[in-house]
């Protein structure tokens, strides 16, 4: 179904053109026809049509009390299965987890719900968000709504997926390396990874810690930024959730490309990139020209290290945290004959493959005698990339502007027998992770109807700058 | 550099994994490919005096030193599938019944 923009569907619930029940149970009436079928979308694990039907009429009986009603009342949102609540399982796609409940909402949930929304569903990811395309799920793969034979992207392809075949407004994802932008382009969406610390990771399972954001997706600029505004913010329950005051989203959206400096970094345009995606970059840059903005070239010559670098990192931070999932505490438990042998066993059989590759490439980084070969040298390279974006920005570029994927959204199973070409699709995302700074992908055309999207990156804190110059080229776009 | 077998055996017995040896098999070739790639990191030669990213960058801010109770929503007793006078009760490990400690 076609939702309008959420500050038009909000108005119109708050003015009582519709209601939040209508609204909630047209979105639960697309999901339950989307997940039904031979071929299902596979987009969520689990939703409640009843239970969100009830959230709806308590937004209906608040709005007729004259109650005031917060930024998302009435709206419909999806929410990744790797984010806690307390009214769903959380599994984080893995069979470890399977029917776990947790006893607390995330913080960007709760937020979320104090703002009016209505939590419609959990979504499918790959298996504690390590992959890209969504195969990696214990519980089935996600589609494309655009090629039902192509993968949707990942590890957020649930989400973004959901929100591109039109089955909710707007949705949460998290993002380590890429996960919320290279879904949303693959899935012709808009996908924000806000700044390292700009919103709660309280109730995010931990991936990677030092990495992991909770993202937005929405069908335009506008409608992603205005669940990024709701969640952001300190929160004394995670301590690297900065205390700094959260800019006005909606103002930056106002404002134009007039005297925006853009720079295009000459190492995310490599030979092996798909030329029909160069081109559809050139045609956006244009576009953002014309609209006033200043494009200037740069280089980023780390960029080549990224990929290694991230690879080395996440599976450390990964092996360390997934160690808690040991047969005992959380979800599924194999029986075996002593305690070690229940850990082993339960691991075994509760993680799936890329997770168990995983854990035993970073622990293998972490490892006596290969700390500082692997682990230390990564983190010291990661300390390179993130100068050279500071020396960028320094320089007075306000935004950076990058394909967000090299390639078009690939068939099942292409890339499955091959880890090191699935970590490819990484290529252009990651370092926006290593470097802790704001990135958004939003659409800039298609391909054979497949979308594509663009990339823009901005300085630690900027978001606000990152939307403006999100906006204004969806402007231009648009304009044609 | 690459891994054999038996160091892939060694670092899956310290991340508590067992691999069957078609796992092993696939995951040592699989690692040894990453690897290769990961060793590109060499190339950038030495790399001291460049500080390590990491937490001492970004300074995480501090909350006022109070307790507080963090009242769950869902109460434990609802959550756990056995809740007895204020504990958790737990399957009882085989090891237990065998006198280990």
């Amino acid at each position: 179904m076609a939702f309008p923009g959420l500050a038009d569907l909000v108005a119109e619930i708050r003015s009582g053109k519709r209601t939040a029940a209508d609204t909630v149970a047209a979105s639960c009436r697309a999901i339950t026809e989307a997940e039904s079928g031979a071929t299902p979308l596979g987009a969520f694990l689990a939703f409640d049509p009843e239970r969100a039907a009830s959230d709806a009429a308590r937004i209906d009986a608040a709005l007729a009390a004259g109650h005031a009603a917060g930024p998302l009342a009435g709206v419909p949102v999806a929410v990744k299965d790797n984010i806690c609540t307390v009214d769903y399982p959380t599994t984080c796609g893995s069979r470890i987890l399977q029917g776990y409940r947790s006893p607390f909402d995330a913080t960007a949930v709760r937020r979320l719900r104090e703002a009016g929304a209505v939590i419609v569903g959990k979504t499918n990811l790959d298996e504690f968000a390590m992959g890209s395309s969504t195969e990696n799920s214990a519980f089935g793969p996600t589609r494309n709504p655009h090629d039902p034979t192509r993968v949707p992207g990942g590890s957020s392809g649930g989400s973004a997926a959901a929100v591109a075949a039109g089955l909710v407004p707007a949705a949460l994802g998290s993002d380590t390396g890429g996960s919320v932008r290279q879904p949303a382009a693959f899935c012709g969406v808009v996908g924000i990874k806000p700044t390292y610390g700009r919103v709660s990771r309280y109730g995010l399972v931990a991936f990677a810690s030092s990495l992991d954001q909770i993202g937005t997706f929405g069908r335009t600029v506008a409608d992603a930024a205005l669940l990024l505004q709701v969640i952001s913010g300190p929160d004394p329950r995670d301590s690297t959730c900065a205390d700094r005051p959260v800019p006005e989203l909606t103002v930056a959206l106002e404002m134009d490309a007039r005297g925006l400096v853009v720079g295009v970094p000459r190492e995310y345009f490599p030979p092996e990139l798909d030329p029909r995606i160069a081109e559809l970059c050139r045609a956006a840059l244009d576009r953002l020209a014309r609209a006033g903005a200043e494009i200037r070239e740069v280089s980023l010559g780390h960029t080549r290290y990224a990929i290694a670098t991230y690879y080395i990192i996440a599976p450390a931070e990964a092996s360390s945290n997934l160690a808690r999932f040991d047969g005992v505490r959380y979800g599924f438990r194999a029986e075996a004959d002593n305690t070690v042998a229940v850990y082993e066993r339960s691991r075994s059989l509760g993680f799936g493959e890329e997770v168990k590759r995983r854990i035993v490439l970073g622990t293998f980084a972490l490892s006596a005698g290969y700390h500082d070969r692997y682990y230390g040298r990564a983190q010291r390279v990661r300390t390179l990339i993130a100068r050279e974006f500071q020396e960028v920005f320094a320089s007075g570029v306000d935004v950076l502007f990058t394909p967000t994927t090299p390639t078009l959204p690939f068939r099942f199973g292409e890339r499955s027998d091959d880890p090191y070409a699935m970590y490819l699709a990484d290529v252009f995302t990651v370092t926006a992770n290593l470097a802790g700074i704001p990135a958004l992908s939003l659409p800039i055309g298609a391909v054979d109807g497949l979308p594509v999207g663009g990339q823009l990156l901005a300085d630690r804190w900027n978001e606000a700058g990152l939307v403006r110059a999100a906006a204004a080229l969806e402007q231009a776009l648009q304009e044609g | 550099m690459a891994v054999t077998r038996e160091q892939v055996l060694q670092i899956a017995a310290l991340a508590r994994l067992e691999l069957s040896d078609s796992e092993l098999e696939r995951l040592t070739g699989q690692l040894n490919r990453i690897l290769e790639h990961v060793d590109e990191l060499a190339e950038l030669g030495s790399l001291e005096g460049v500080p390590e990213a990491g937490a001492a960058d970004r300074t995480a801010p501090l909350r006022d030193e109070e307790s507080k109770p963090d009242a769950l929503v869902v109460p434990p007793s609802e959550l756990a599938p056995d809740w007895r006078e204020g504990f958790f009760v737990v399957p009882r490990l085989a090891a237990l019944d065998a006198g280990e400690s």
